[in-house]
């Protein structure tokens, strides 16, 4: 500073002084806020480096909010999922030998559980649901009552079952079988082309006094020629493949003395063996229609009805229903359309979440996948089917109906790239990258944090330091500046 | 020699002390008097045989020619310095500290997390209200900025209109002064007083504009412009003339359409001559050199960064990339493409290679032949050419080929269509892409991209280089589309009864905002000084904060040097010219003596003539 007592110099000083008490005031500002700059200018070059962090910082508090939110329906899927598992296990258990679970429970008892798988796949979190890939507008599954006893017009599942025991029994309850006895040949044929009742797989006979005429034409026919005196105990095997592709065998002996179930009686010659054969065959088919055909039939409808991804509900095109020969889709305004969500290639991928730059998690889960469908079918095929007391044939097709329950829910939940197991994994695997992305981003932000304090915070000691400094500077020029304005000579002169 | 010599001498020494009293009380009074040079006394001896008498020669006024031109000089660039730092100051401001809320960078991350957290919950109706919310406030921050940018060019037009009136009075004043000083013999005492009123006037001309003062003998002054354009010489002083343009605008630019043009500064000069100051780029520093700086170049470039930005911003969420589909046609292959969504401003890309070197080619949609031809390699290094698009297809594809040279083969197989082959079995050359980028411009047509921010009255924002350009201003007009505003699900449904948990809209718009690239044309670079910006809309806006930060920090620093500058000079000037009171107070006390002793002078010749008497 220039000390000079001529007036003019006095404007220099106070310019100074101004000066220094701005930049007290400035820091002053520093120190309450903490912060270096208070506008863009005095961030000056620093500012492109600011703007880029804080930007970046924004980015990843996003990131943040995706995962928290990424996390927060991943537990409620891990829930869901844990529900479905239990109850899958639930229906095994009840039906496997020694379950505790009387024919006659069974269905209600599987009633109760489709309503809580129901319930689990239609259940939300604050209005979005979950189990409906990345339709999560609406409830994914038709409620318990509709589905099973359709609504305004549309069949639900028992209706459609019913037509497909109709269509797979056919009219006279032979399973779309036609038995015909000429001479000393029974003909055995299915009575049309399509995909109901029992399908002829082979003849079999463990002596040689028949001719047999393996199933073939179209639609397929097949033929016992008693052409020989069949042998005491002597063996003949009928294969039937039943609509959901399991394989019955029924075996007829040739007995000679009175013929009991399973059993004809060898005649005295090749006509009369093969009228005893066509009655024993025909009560044995008969039998089986009502027992094994009825449970199979049951499945075979829930798996047409229970669609699974990309597919449509089929049923029995009729009426009548017992002589049908294809089955057409369900269209959604005569039909119940079980799953109503989305359904996409990948059901992972059809709810994604970005959860950091370049990192993007599918946590998507569609209702329709086999492993849900599948224990849905189940539960709705055990929830339909009846097993009354006065029923001779009840305790079979119980067996029959809880075989295949066992054998399926097994399946299902061991293997398959959507069971209810591979589901979980799946939910597991995005679980363990989001948490990974969590982490990794938390440390970042902080690291971020860090520079942009170095661009940004005023370090109180150093603010300190300089407000003393300026301090001690100013009451140094006030007081200069006192003492030369003292030093003219007017004062001294008397 | 007799007493009578004696008396009178004495008498003359009195009389300069009286003199000399009052040329001091005059300093002293006036000590702290701005622009008051100090002033002295010239005294001469007369020597008229035995007589030796004092006489006042006249009153010396302290001047520095040298020191003064500096000085004229130095307020001229301070004030400019002045007027800039002050101007870039607000600006600053108004775009606010990085962080704080309201500031342009903040507005934008918030708009960039509402889409992202909208990516991840589409069918939460907060999401997508937070959404619309956030780009309201995105849409109307630029607009308020614009409007600040644009208030600040009115208010250098109103300051330069204030300008203008106080330079005319200047002049009629200093004008006066000069005639006063040529033709009044007049005391030196009072043509001191006079040439400090013309100092004063020179000072206060050179704070609005910048001037060269030559001192004549008589003490008249003439002014000249730096840039040498005579303003005085005597006593016609000269005419300014501003025509203000109005309200400003974006549009509002410097020999724009009548309308659109800013106000007009004329000069006429004393020997009758009429100048258009700013044309004849006269004004080069003081206040109204930097206003002008700030109307005509400054703010007008600061529109243009918030121009880009909202363009950026427009263009990165309604932008449709759409692949052409493969076509061959012999040994040639390549791709062809739809032309029929291009609209002016919009642009399709032919990727090839070359001889094994890999080139990419965008054609732009010039359908305004004045800008015509445009051949350019932008800053990324991507070949850009203007087109024009109005004649079809065919005309597309036959300016494609000139461009590109023989090694392609450019048609249009049928109406719309653009197809580019390879040179086929030659093997040279080879098509690698061909894709348009369009501008979106329904809500539910398919696309994923959304036209979410459109021009006014619902215009889709295509960019169009077309007349003024469309971006031009754009920051002013951007707003949200009205049909979004008024049904938000808009922003996830990309098709009519799509569900709203279908999240690939909201995706796709939270990435585009985040990837789209962007690259200034020559065309906003040229009006933009040279300064261009690229990148995502984050980092433009980043760049633009970036400029405004480092010109608001320069121009401080720039005025605090000029201050310095003038600060020095000024203590040159108040050494050579101030007034210093001690000094003042020292000569006080020798007048005082000097006549006091002149009195005892006369006191003791009273004595001996009274002695004389009684004899």
């Amino acid at each position: 500073m220039i000390v000079n007592n001529s007036f003019f110099p006095i404007a220099t000083s106070a310019r100074t002084i101004t000066a220094m008490k701005q930049e007290m005031d400035n820091l002053q500002v520093q120190l309450g806020t903490g912060k270096k700059a208070n506008s863009l200018a005095q961030l000056g070059t620093d500012t492109l480096n600011d703007v880029s962090l804080r930007a970046r910082l924004t980015q990843m508090s996003s990131y943040q909010n995706s995962i928290s939110t990424v996390n927060l329906r991943l537990d409620f899927l891990d829930n869901a999922m844990t529900a479905l598992s239990d109850t899958q296990s639930a229906a095994k258990s009840s039906v496997a030998a020694g379950g505790g679970v009387t024919a006659g429970q069974a269905p209600s008892l599987a009633r109760q559980q489709l309503a809580s798988v129901i319930d689990v796949l239609n259940s939300d979190l604050n209005g979005r649901y979950m189990f409906g890939g990345s339709t999560t507008d609406q409830p994914p599954v038709a409620s318990l009552d509709v589905l099973l006893n359709g609504s305004g017009g549309k069949a639900g599942f028992t209706q459609v079952a019913a037509e497909r025991l109709a269509a797979d029994k056919g009219v006279d309850g032979l399973g779309r079988l036609a038995i015909a006895q000429t001479g000393d040949t029974v003909t055995l044929g299915e009575d049309g082309v399509h995909p109901f009742g029992f399908k002829i797989d082979g003849l079999a006979d463990s002596g040689s006094s028949a001719t047999l005429t393996q199933p073939a034409g179209s639609p397929p026919a097949s033929a016992v020629q008693f052409s020989g005196t069949p042998a005491d105990k002597e063996v003949f095997s009928v294969r039937l493949k039943l609509p959901d592709g399991t394989t019955e065998t029924i075996e007829l002996q040739a007995t000679s003395g009175d013929a009991g179930p399973g059993q004809f009686k060898i005649g005295a010659a090749g006509p009369d063996t093969a009228a005893n054969f066509a009655a024993a065959l025909g009560n044995s088919i008969e039998g089986l229609a009502n027992t094994k055909l009825a449970a199979a039939s049951a499945y075979a409808a829930a798996d047409n009805f229970f669609n699974g991804p990309g597919g449509t509900p089929m049923r029995v095109d009729g009426p009548p229903f017992e002589t049908a020969t294809a089955l057409v889709a369900g269209t959604p305004a005569n039909t119940v359309q079980w799953y109503v969500g989305g359904d996409a290639p990948s059901a992972q991928n059809s709810v994604a979440a970005r959860i950091d730059q370049s990192t993007t998690v599918g946590y998507g889960v569609q209702a329709n996948e086999t492993g849900i469908a599948g224990l849905m079918k189940n539960l709705a095929a055990m929830a339909i089917s009846g097993f009354p007391n006065g029923d001779a044939d009840a305790p079979a097709r119980y067996q029959a109906m809880a075989d295949r329950q066992l054998q399926r829910l097994s399946a299902d939940s061991n293997d398959g790239t959507a069971s209810l197991r591979a589901i979980s994994l799946r939910l597991g695997l995005t679980r363990a990258t989001v948490g990974d992305t969590r982490d990794r981003l938390q440390t970042y932000s902080t690291q971020m944090q860090g520079m942009l304090d170095d661009i940004e915070k005023a370090p109180p000691e150093e603010v300190a330091m300089k407000l003393l400094a300026l301090q001690t500077q100013l009451q140094a020029t006030f007081q200069t500046t006192a003492n030369v304005a003292q030093l003219s000579l007017v004062n001294y002169l008397k | 020699m007799g007493l009578g010599v004696t008396l009178s001498n004495a008498l003359s020494g009195m009389n300069v002390a009286q003199s000399g009293l009052e040329v001091l009380s005059r300093n002293v009074s006036n000590a702290g008097t701005a622009g008051y040079n100090r002033e002295s006394l010239n005294v001469v001896s007369d020597l008229n045989g035995a007589a030796s008498s004092a006489r006042v020669a006249g009153v010396q006024r302290a001047f520095d020619e040298s020191v003064q031109q500096h000085y004229t000089a130095g307020v001229a660039d301070s004030g400019y310095a002045d007027t800039i730092a002050s101007f870039l100051d607000r600006l600053q401001t108004y775009l606010g500290t990085p962080g704080s809320a309201g500031s342009l960078d903040t507005v934008f991350g918030n708009f960039d997390t509402a889409l992202q957290t909208m990516a991840t919950s589409p069918d939460d109706p907060t999401a997508r209200a937070n959404t619309l919310a956030s780009a309201h406030t995105l849409a109307s921050t630029l607009n308020a900025l614009s409007g600040d940018v644009q208030g600040l060019r009115q208010e250098t037009e109103n300051q330069i209109g204030n300008a203008v009136s106080s330079l005319n009075q200047a002049f009629g004043s200093l004008a006066t002064v000069n005639q006063k000083l040529a033709t009044e013999a007049g005391d030196t005492a009072s043509k001191a007083a006079l040439m400090d009123q013309r100092d004063r006037l020179v000072t206060q001309i050179s704070q609005v504009l910048d001037v060269k003062a030559t001192y004549k003998t008589n003490g008249t002054v003439s002014l000249m412009t730096r840039s040498g354009v005579g303003l005085i010489d005597g006593t016609t002083s000269p005419v300014f003339r501003f025509d203000s343009g109005g309200a400003m605008s974006p549009n509002t630019l410097l020999g724009g359409a009548t309308g659109q043009s800013v106000g007009t500064l004329t000069l006429t000069t004393p020997s009758g001559f009429d100048m258009d100051m700013v044309g004849q780029d006269i004004v080069q520093s003081g206040q109204l050199g930097a206003l002008l700086k700030l109307r005509d170049d400054t703010l007008v470039q600061a529109q243009g960064q918030l121009d880009a930005v909202a363009g950026a911003l427009a263009k990165s969420l309604s932008t449709v990339t759409t692949q052409g589909s493969a076509a061959s046609s012999g040994a040639a292959s390549g791709f062809q493409v739809d032309l029929s969504a291009v609209q002016p401003g919009d642009s399709f890309t032919v990727q090839y290679s070359d001889g094994g070197v890999a080139r990419s080619v965008k054609v732009v949609r010039v359908d305004d032949t004045t800008k015509l031809p445009m051949d350019f390699v932008a800053g990324d290094g991507q070949r850009v050419i203007g087109v024009n698009f109005s004649a079809g297809a065919a005309s597309v594809a036959a300016a494609l080929q000139t461009a590109l040279g023989p090694g392609l083969a450019v048609s249009s197989p049928s109406g719309g269509v653009l197809q580019v082959l390879d040179d086929g079995a030659a093997g040279t050359t080879d098509v690698t892409a061909l894709l348009t980028a369009t501008t979106a411009t329904g809500s539910q047509s398919g696309a994923l991209a959304l036209p979410l921010f459109v021009d006014a009255g619902g215009t889709p924002y295509t960019g169009s280089l077309d007349g003024a350009t469309q971006q031009r201003g754009f920051a002013a007009r951007i707003t949200v589309n009205p049909q979004i505003a008024a049904n938000d699900k808009l922003l996830v449904q990309y098709q009519a009864g799509g569900s709203l948990g279908d999240q690939a809209r909201a995706s796709f718009l939270a990435d585009a905002l985040r990837q789209s690239g962007f690259e200034m044309t020559s065309a906003t670079a040229a009006d933009l000084g040279g300064s261009t910006m690229s990148g995502s809309p984050q980092s433009m806006i980043a760049q633009v904060l970036n400029f405004q930060a480092n010109a608001a920090s320069q121009a401080k620093s720039q005025k605090d040097t000029q201050q310095v500058v003038l600060d020095a000079v000024s203590q040159r000037l108040d050494a050579s010219y101030g007034v210093n009171v001690d000094e003042e107070m020292a000569r006080l006390m020798e007048l005082q003596n000097a006549y006091a002793a002149g009195a005892r002078v006369i006191s003791v010749v009273q004595e001996l003539i009274n002695k004389l008497m009684q004899i």
